[in-house]
């Protein structure tokens, strides 16, 4: 019987040990590779024995040590790719919130577009996005929108504001009526109602909505990498280059992936108290 | 000219009436009690009055202005739903003073108001706390606060004490007659419980299946019920409900349930209105069912089938002659499952209802 306990207990440790490795030794490797010299990016230990910060410089001043690292060309420094990712991550998910709310609450409260319109939504998502991809790149070209912000932009939101409208509509839904139609008898107008009752009572929403989508923003590589070229390329697409035409370069892509986990690592510590309220929302004391 | 006045107000849902041509007059000052079983149309009702809700038919007379098609901001109600409208991203202070910024009135004018109100409704401690905080009966005076802060002409209250444990909702429910009669206002108060809705309402209306069954007070309505229905609905514990068949005798009235035989000396007029031979719906109280140890020449005698304890009294059924009976236990009388009783029915309590329209009539 004492046996069995640490036995069965012994085995449910192991196998949480075995999926923290499998999900951390891949980030402890990204991180250790992040410092190693060049000599040491293919060994096999963690701990650099000649910590370098080469591997960061070079992301921003790729002239200086390209040679040394065995680079056959030179990688643009990554200062105009990440301002790209912000912008364009950071615009599509506002965008995608503001427009999923409205249509979350048309979806909640009068029912629009109906019960099937609003399960439409959802059918951009159940495609692979490379069936779509090759279409929408024959439109950007008419439209002249392919390697533009305002392109990715457009694409980013429109495909995320699914996520956006059936988030938000669980929080609008947890909203009981009663609470409108009492604003509404004292005199507000559905505008009104709409911004000084739901508004304020769903914003743990929009901080839920809003981080969800902006990492499927940070982290987009398909569409990135087939509608830009040099002017709107973003991080992932940046990220991709280091190893391929101009040499392996592992350190400098270890070094990048790091700084582009730094913002949504950060985002999500910010908002870390929002996302608590957000998930217990929906309180009525009986 | 009544306060308010509702003309037969119909309202269809899905092909169903909710309502059914309601007519009620509610005079200045007054609170009027709605009970109704869930489900019986008492928030639609309310809904049509504030003007949530579009009637299919009727009117609305408010202070002898038909207010049917005004917008509900413009009728001076406020009402305080089921679901206490207190929003809980905000104070217990924004959520009361929220109708008056909405009027965009001097934020010194909304503080004096609001506080005046939570000194009324003694909630003063936890304007500055979040609804969190709030225990369930202070929840609904905030709600209830909001609802008086606008000075409305006509308060609605539907259901406020639903969600209170019964303790509380006793206590708040005497405490609310108390506050209306001390301000005055109009009011009117719809609850699932007629008890309650007998404590609270000057008069009361019974609601079922979206018709207002009768109209009255308490006293009339618990002894002299318009139908069966009304009768089963604000009895509690449970009616006895029996058929039988009833015989007149010179100016006696005979009843047979089974093998129990009853007499009750009767007037003219309710010979007039009553069929010999033919089977009625007898009804009577557990409340009016003599139970005692020993035999009385009225009596049967019975078995004690089970005993429930409803707090201060105790409910037994009990089999006579292949009836099951349910009958109040006068106080001391202790009994146990299997004991044999007797049991008398009080003629003078029982009521007759006609079988087919389940009309009272006697």
């Amino acid at each position: 019987m004492k046996w069995g306990r640490i036995v069965v207990t012994s085995l449910k440790y192991i196998i949480i040990g075995v999926f923290i490795l499998w999900v951390l030794v891949p980030v402890a490797w990204i991180i250790t590779l992040a410092f190693k010299p060049y000599q040491e990016w293919r060994v096999a230990y963690f701990i650099p024995k000649q910590p370098t910060l080469d591997n960061f410089i070079v992301l921003f001043k790729p002239e200086v040590f390209t040679g040394v690292m065995g680079a056959t060309a030179i990688v643009e420094p990554v200062t105009k790719p990440l301002i790209n990712s912000l912008v364009v991550s950071a615009l599509a998910t506002v965008l995608a919130v503001i427009v999923g709310f409205f249509s979350a609450y048309g979806a909640s409260r009068y029912n629009t577009p109906g019960p099937f319109g609003i399960f439409f939504t959802l059918l951009t998502r159940m495609l692979p996005p490379a069936t779509f991809v090759t279409p929408i790149m024959v439109y950007y070209a008419n439209l002249g929108l392919l390697d533009t912000h305002l392109g990715l932009i457009a694409l980013y939101s429109s495909v995320t504001v699914t996520y956006a409208i059936w988030i938000l509509k669980g929080f609008i839904d947890a909203i009981p009526v009663e609470w409108e139609e009492a604003a509404m008898l004292e005199g507000a107008s559905p505008t009104k109602v709409l911004f000084k009752v739901v508004l304020p009572l769903v914003r743990p929403g929009l901080v839920v909505a809003g981080l969800f989508i902006f990492l499927l923003n940070w982290t987009e590589l398909l569409f990135a990498l087939v509608l830009t070229n040099i002017n709107a390329v973003t991080l992932p697409v940046h990220i991709s280059k280091y190893v391929g035409a101009v040499g392996q370069l592992y350190g400098p892509q270890a070094a990048l992936a790091l700084i582009g986990s730094i913002v949504p690592v950060t985002i999500g510590y910010i908002i870390q108290k929002h996302l608590v309220t957000g998930f217990t929302f929906g309180m009525v004391r009986g | 000219m009544a306060f308010l006045e509702i003309k037969n107000i119909s309202k269809k849902y899905r092909g169903r009436y909710a309502l059914k041509n309601i007519n009620l007059s509610i005079e200045k000052g007054e609170i009027l009690s709605i009970a109704g079983p869930p489900g019986s149309g008492k928030t639609t009702l309310l809904k049509i009055v504030a003007g949530l809700v579009k009637p299919d038919e009727g009117s609305i007379v408010l202070e002898g202005r038909d207010i049917t098609d005004t917008p509900p901001h413009l009728r001076g109600i406020s009402m305080v739903f089921e679901i206490p409208p207190v929003y809980p991203d905000r104070t217990g202070y924004d959520n009361i003073a929220f109708p008056l910024r909405l009027k965009g009135l001097p934020e010194n004018e909304i503080k004096k108001r609001v506080y005046e109100v939570a000194e009324l409704l003694g909630i003063k401690h936890i304007l500055h706390r979040k609804p969190e905080t709030f225990s369930g009966g202070e929840y609904q005076r905030v709600a209830l606060a909001r609802a008086l802060v606008t000075n409305p002409t006509l308060l609605l209250l539907d259901e406020p004490l639903k969600s209170l444990d019964a303790k509380i909702r006793e206590q708040m429910s005497i405490w609310l007659k108390e506050l209306q009669r001390k301000i005055g206002v109009t009011a009117i108060y719809t609850t699932h419980d007629p008890l309650e809705a007998f404590t609270v309402g000057t008069r009361t209306a019974i609601l079922i299946g979206g018709e207002i069954k009768q109209i009255g007070d308490p006293i009339d309505i618990l002894e002299k019920p318009s139908m069966l229905e009304v009768d089963e609905y604000v009895s509690i514990p449970a009616l006895n409900i029996f058929t039988g068949r009833v015989e007149l005798e010179d100016d006696k009235l005979k009843v047979i349930i089974n093998n129990v035989f009853l007499e009750k000396v009767i007037d003219k007029t309710l010979r007039e209105r009553i069929e010999s031979g033919k089977e009625y719906i007898i009804a009577l109280r557990p409340s009016d069912i003599k139970v005692s140890t020993s035999p009385s020449p009225h009596s049967f005698q019975g078995r004690v089938l089970l005993v429930q304890y409803l707090g201060s009294r105790t409910l037994a059924s009990i089999e006579v002659n292949e009836t099951t009976i349910r009958a109040i236990l006068p106080r001391g009388l202790r009994v146990g499952e299997g004991d044999i009783v007797y049991v008398e029915l009080d003629v003078d309590r029982m009521r007759i209802y006609d079988p087919d329209s389940k009309i009272r009539i006697a």
